[in-house]
């Protein structure tokens, strides 16, 4: 109650701010600035509370924070009456009727995957393997402290996770994935005013928007508890705020827009490293001229922004570990500064190679779409029919033409948004890395944003041409995009999987255990799939993932609680199941579910 | 006038090429194979 409390609270905030914002300026600048204002209002009260727990001036984490910080905005906000006009719109047409029409076929798998969530479970990847178990851990402790050693997935910044946790501290689980909706809103608004910002019609923006939503990553993530695009709409969402308001008429930015921004930037930094360069990036972009304000009231203002979110991580990293980076290790010339895990260590330097057969395939993979493993389209694969017809093209035809436009942000920017892609890109190589499709998600949301003073042109040039090239890919990622949830709501109808322990195909044994105990996945590391399922309906069973099974199990059973061991098809050998009978585990019939085994110790 | 001409040139070139891009997709794209196929298979399954 008191988790639901704080998002409804937050969501009442945020749609105030919008409104506010909306009222000076435009519809969309209230959208981006009300995703970031509510999701700060619910992860840095959280990091509050966290902070007074680590340091032992409270005995737990409460979810009650965000609530708080929220009812106290509302409040404010209500005080104050709303001030200013909208800003006059150069471009007052509205949007063509071939755009909405485009945007009502990409909204089909968006509604079909939602109908696919809200009727289930979380069931991404990444999701159930170690980011909403993170959360569950949280849920459980009390605490979000870290241990350090080699358990780095549950040491990296977590501002996703902390929304994901609130989610899950609803009872309603699938919220958790079905939260990222707002995401993929801040992300279509941060897209849109850069549009906008950068010469395009009303209609080319949101065409721009269109191309963003159409592609893979971006609907599968929006569904996912992935976390890569709530860094990335909270930095396009700033960046768009930031590129709007200084474009139009030239303005000086405004100080509580630079506020807004900032958190949106120190959002993105406590997601994931992946972001800290990228978003170091925007966060210069808002350092120009700010209204009223003096060059250190302003540098105040935003430094306060941008650290209210992401202090929290380089400080629980720094106090648990001593580096403040953990769990990436700071080398200079082959010399370790600061201990931690080299990016390769992260994530292995040929995971690229998942999705292409060598590196100089990128060039053509928006065409091709290779994967080695699994459906073309995931969290981490796929750029869609939109993308590959109109990104690339558009892209170079924009840079080309920015040639014939009036010295201003109509060519400027453009060319310093692919300034700061490449900048990205090569950062990524300095650190080792091979490219990956989602980490590169900011970079992809720029592209697409880029085509529209070229589409903006050709609009007018040649209107049908136009229309049947966003028709024809939008039909065609409509449908394609249609067919992973239909399929799953299908099945789930037929095969009447409504229950949690059917829909992930656990035993149900897994939903009815003691409140304090442990479920060990003794399974292969690969497969971690089950880490969240064998949390159980009400997220109380304490998960040992299958990296740390083994050491678990060395140990000699001891506590008062009881440790139950779960082992999935394909089963592990005799010699580990003599080896649990030997140590005291007794086996236990799961005659419901021969795809399964399992053991207990009962406790002390 | 000429710099209007070559503008609208280079725009009939750009949308020339995103036809042949999108059409390059439709061929080429291992992920609308993977539709097919699947879309193929669940036809045959539930399709007498």
């Amino acid at each position: 109650v008191i988790a639901a409390l704080g998002l409804v609270l937050a969501v009442a905030a945020a749609i105030m701010t919008a409104r506010r914002v909306a009222a000076g300026g435009s519809r969309a600048e209230g959208l981006a600035a009300g995703f970031i204002v509510g999701t700060a209002l619910v992860v840095v009260p959280i990091q509050f509370g966290a902070a007074l727990e680590l340091l032992g001036l409270v005995p737990t984490l409460s979810l009650l924070p965000p609530a708080v910080a929220s009812a106290m905005v509302v409040g404010w906000l209500r005080a104050r009456s709303a001030s200013g006009r909208p800003a006059p719109d150069p471009d007052p047409s509205p949007i063509g009727r071939v755009e909405l029409a485009a945007g009502l076929i990409i909204g089909v798998p968006y509604f079909l995957f939602s109908l696919d969530r809200i009727t289930g479970f979380p069931v991404t990847w990444d999701g159930v393997a170690y980011h909403l178990p993170l959360a569950v851990k949280w849920l459980q402790d009390g605490s979000l402290g870290i241990e350090g050693g080699a358990n780095w997935r549950g040491s990296l910044p977590a501002n996703a996770e902390i929304v994901a946790m609130m989610a899950l501290g609803t009872g309603w689980q699938s919220l958790a994935e079905v939260s990222n909706l707002a995401s993929a809103a801040g992300l279509g608004a941060g897209g849109y005013l850069i549009g906008r910002g950068i010469g395009a019609s009303r209609s080319a923006a949101w065409a721009g928007v269109l191309l963003i939503l159409s592609v893979p990553v971006v609907l599968y993530q929006t569904f996912s508890s992935y976390v890569d695009l709530f860094g990335t709409a909270s930095l396009i969402a700033a960046l768009g705020l930031i590129v709007r308001q200084r474009t139009r008429e030239r303005s000086p930015l405004d100080a509580g827009v630079l506020a807004v921004a900032g958190l949106g930037c120190g959002l993105a930094i406590g997601t994931k490293p992946t972001f800290w360069v990228p978003a170091a990036i925007v966060a210069i972009a808002g350092l120009v001229r700010v209204r009223g304000v003096s060059v250190p009231g302003a540098l105040a203002i935003y430094a306060g922004a941008v650290l209210a979110p992401a202090l929290f991580w380089f400080g629980r990293a720094l106090g648990t570990t001593g580096n403040p980076f953990y769990p990436v290790a700071v080398e200079i010339a082959g010399r370790t500064l600061l201990a931690g895990f080299r990016p390769s260590e992260l994530v292995n330097p040929e995971y690229y190679l998942g999705l292409v057969r060598s590196p100089i395939e990128w060039l053509g993979y928006p065409w091709i779409e290779y994967k080695r493993a699994g459906y073309g389209w995931s969290p981490g694969s796929g750029l869609g029919p939109l993308f590959a017809a109109l990104v690339p093209i558009g892209v170079i035809a924009t840079l080309v033409q920015s040639r014939h436009r009036p010295v201003g942000p109509a060519r400027l920017i453009p060319l310093l948004l692919l300034g700061g892609v490449v900048v990205v890109a090569v950062a990524w190589w300095l650190v080792g890395q091979g490219p990956h499709l989602r980490f590169a998600l900011p970079m992809i949301a720029i592209l697409c944003v880029m085509t529209t003073p070229w589409l903006t042109d050709v609009r007018v040039a040649r209107p049908r041409i136009v229309a049947g090239l966003l028709l024809t890919g939008a039909v065609v990622f409509g449908k394609m995009a249609s067919l992973d949830p239909a399929v799953r709501l299908a099945s789930r109808i037929r095969h009447q999987t409504w229950s949690r322990d059917r829909f992930y195909g656990v035993p149900p044994l897994v939903d009815s255990l003691p409140a304090c105990a442990a479920a060990v996945n003794f399974n292969p590391p690969r497969e971690f799939w089950s880490n969240f399922a064998l949390a159980g309906h009400r997220l109380t069973n304490r998960v040992i993932p299958p990296w740390e099974a083994r050491d678990f199990l060395d140990g000699p059973p001891a506590g008062p609680c009881p440790i139950y061991v779960f082992d999935r098809e394909p089963f592990l050998d005799a010699s580990a199941e003599a080896r649990l009978t030997s140590i005291g585990y007794r086996p236990l019939p799961l005659s419901e579910q021969p795809a399964w085994r399992a053991w207990v110790w009962p406790g002390r | 006038v000429t710099s209007a001409r070559s503008s609208r040139r280079l725009l009939d070139l750009s949308l020339a090429l995103s036809i042949v891009s999108l059409l390059s997709y439709l061929a080429f794209s291992e992920a609308v194979r993977d539709f097919l196929t699947i879309g193929h298979r669940l036809a045959t399954r539930f399709v007498p």
